[in-house]
């Protein structure tokens, strides 16, 4: 698999930090788990709180991640009609799909803002974390989200992104799945 | 619900990202239906993300990673055509082995046919295969490694049909077998049929030796992760944990191939492809809780018994209508969406939750390879250069394989229930 880079230096910018937080909570995902197994079979003991932590980190591995997905553009999608538009026509299809996506992306930190507000008070039972830390998430997806469909809208406009987009798009449809 | 079905068909059409296209379907059908229940979007969202069990998703995503990037299918393939690279069509058999030993490794189809297919089509094509048939065989090929364990795709519907992950492991094996030697048969007749060439291998009986002891830490994986996860030892996540960790182990210690560079990458793209899996998962968490709004999956199911089929004419329909599906959709957003509508009906049907996760599983596979959507496919002819058709057609042959193995384990249910009873019976 390789890692696709973006058009855009100042998208770049943006992404380049967020997959090392990604790679760092991964890690510290997989050592948590390990640690946990070793002591389990070694000592008999257990780190309270430790599978609630590693839950909040996958939350957040997972939101971050698929808003670096946005940036690259390899999000799974069906191309086959795309592909057979003109390039023009292409270019209009990408600029709707930007503009619908960062709405989407409001949209969810929107709603998102109103349910925390009422639930987010609440204490997680073995962390004793109020349970925002964790919700707090899906609004930041929501918002990095936003904001990298803004970026790509733009590029596009400015006719600097579309090629590029098109292969990185194909090229991602392929890599992604299991 | 026909609002969010016809909003997520046509969505897709324009190209939207599949697990997007879900949550903007979702939000219409809020929007138009019930705009008093759209605070439940992003509840359902974070629920989709808030899973313990699916941690093992990256973990084992980035256990396949390391050995991708330490040598591993270099290493395999040198092996397989030590086994069987003198018979007729070696390369074709080997590519089979390869895919077998690679998928119950690795868990992943889309890795098995990147990586085996990178080293083998190309040594095909020079040694006189024709390219579809060499594509067509790595494409059918990887299908392996979505019935064998560990797969991918498996912890997948445990986790959406809430099945023991364990008992899926293992009534996989003897399917994903059966998958094998059926497209060895196959490999072997077209080979008697095209006069394929055999490869001259081993050079000698020390280099052999060598060889098997180099590949012997890796042979020793697939019985480390099954094995913990079905004696108790450790749960999914922490099996796929101890799995990466081996899998640093040896690329670290025993073949040298790991650096830190490569470690960050393969922690960055496992991270990436996990949150694209786990959006969809995520999106698809409102289309069941919408599904379960609307009594769908219970309408379907008491419809379909009042019908009063045998289960195995039943497993029928349901892999006829999920092969027809696989041709438009991927095999993660199939199992996710198809698995809360199925699983009611099985469960009236009084059929084996097991049986019918490994015959869906096997169906959906067989739809990584079938166009105009699948996955393999796309890697292949990224790969080979080919048209997704024309490696279709030559995958046409071997697929033939993954249908018979579905015929005989919807006909004799032993075959996928013999294991997980017997090693690790029901309570």
């Amino acid at each position: 698999m390789k890692s696709q880079t973006s058009t855009s230096p100042w998208l770049n910018r943006l992404l380049k930090p967020l997959e090392g937080l990604l790679a760092v909570m991964l890690m510290a995902i997989w050592l948590v788990v390990l640690l946990q197994v070793m002591l389990r079979y070694g000592f008999g003991i257990s780190i309270q709180g430790a599978n609630e932590s590693i839950v909040l980190l996958f939350v957040y591995t997972s939101a971050l991640g698929a808003t670096v997905g946005l940036g690259h553009k390899e999000h799974l999608s069906v191309s086959i009609l795309i592909d057979r538009l003109s390039t023009q026509n292409q270019r209009r299809m990408i600029l709707l799909h930007h503009g619908a996506l960062a709405l989407f992306h409001l949209a969810i930190a929107g709603l998102s803002l109103g349910w925390i507000a009422t639930t987010g008070q609440f204490i997680m039972p073995s962390t004793e974390l109020p349970r925002w830390i964790a919700q707090i998430s899906i609004p930041l997806m929501g918002a990095l989200g936003a904001l990298i469909c803004l970026l790509h809208g733009i590029l596009t406009f400015q006719n600097e992104d579309v090629p590029q987009e098109r292969r990185d798009s194909e090229t991602s449809s392929r890599e992604v799945g299991t | 619900m026909t609002i969010m079905a016809i909003t997520w068909v046509l969505l897709l059409a324009l190209g939207f990202p599949i697990a997007y296209a879900l949550g903007m379907a979702s939000l219409a059908y809020f929007l138009t239906a019930h705009p008093e229940l759209l605070p439940v979007l992003p509840q359902r969202v974070f629920a989709g993300l808030h899973s313990y069990a699916l941690i093992a998703l990256p973990l084992f995503m980035f256990m396949g990673q390391i050995m991708n990037s330490t040598g591993i299918t270099r290493r395999l393939v040198d092996l397989c055509l030590l086994l069987v690279g003198r018979l007729p069509g070696g390369l074709g058999m080997v590519n089979v082995i390869s895919s077998m030993l690679f998928g119950g490794i690795s868990g992943s189809s889309t890795s098995d046919t990147a990586s085996i297919g990178s080293v083998l089509i190309p040594e095909m094509k020079k040694r006189g295969y024709p390219l579809h048939h060499a594509s067509g065989i790595t494409v059918a090929s990887s299908t392996m490694g979505m019935v064998l364990p560990p797969s991918i795709p498996m912890v997948i519907f445990a986790i959406a049909g809430q099945v023991s992950i364990g008992r899926l492991f293992l009534g996989g094996i003897l399917p994903g077998l059966i998958v094998g030697v059926l497209q060895l048969a196959a490999v072997a007749w077209m080979a008697s049929r095209n006069h394929y060439p055999r490869e001259e291998h081993p050079p000698s009986w020390g280099a052999s030796g060598v060889l098997l002891m180099r590949s012997m830490h890796v042979l020793l994986m697939p019985i480390l992760l099954v094995g913990s996860i079905v004696f108790g030892v450790a749960t999914a996540t922490e099996s796929a944990a101890i799995g990466a960790l081996y899998a640093v182990a040896i690329g670290g210690l025993v073949h040298r191939e790991l650096t830190w560079k490569k470690c960050l990458d393969a922690l960055i793209q496992s991270a990436r492809l996990s949150a694209q899996i786990m959006m969809i998962i995520a999106f698809s968490q409102v289309f069941v809780w919408m599904l379960a709004l609307e009594r769908t999956p219970q309408a379907l199911a008491e419809g379909l018994v009042a019908l009063n089929l045998s289960p195995s004419v039943l497993l029928l329909i349901i892999v006829a209508l999920v092969l027809i599906m696989g041709t438009v959709i991927d095999v993660s957003p199939g199992i996710l969406l198809l698995t809360p509508i199925f699983i009611p009906v099985v469960a009236q049907a009084g059929i084996s939750q097991v049986w019918f996760g490994v015959v869906f599983v096997g169906a959906l596979a067989v739809g990584a390879c079938t166009p105009p959507v699948g996955t393999c496919l796309n890697v292949c002819a990224a790969i080979s250069g080919q048209s997704i058709g024309t490696i279709f057609r030559g995958a046409l042959p071997f697929l033939a394989a993954n249908a018979i193995m579905l015929l005989l384990v919807i006909l004799f249910p032993e075959l996928v229930l013999f294991l997980p009873d017997w090693l690790m019976p029901a309570s």
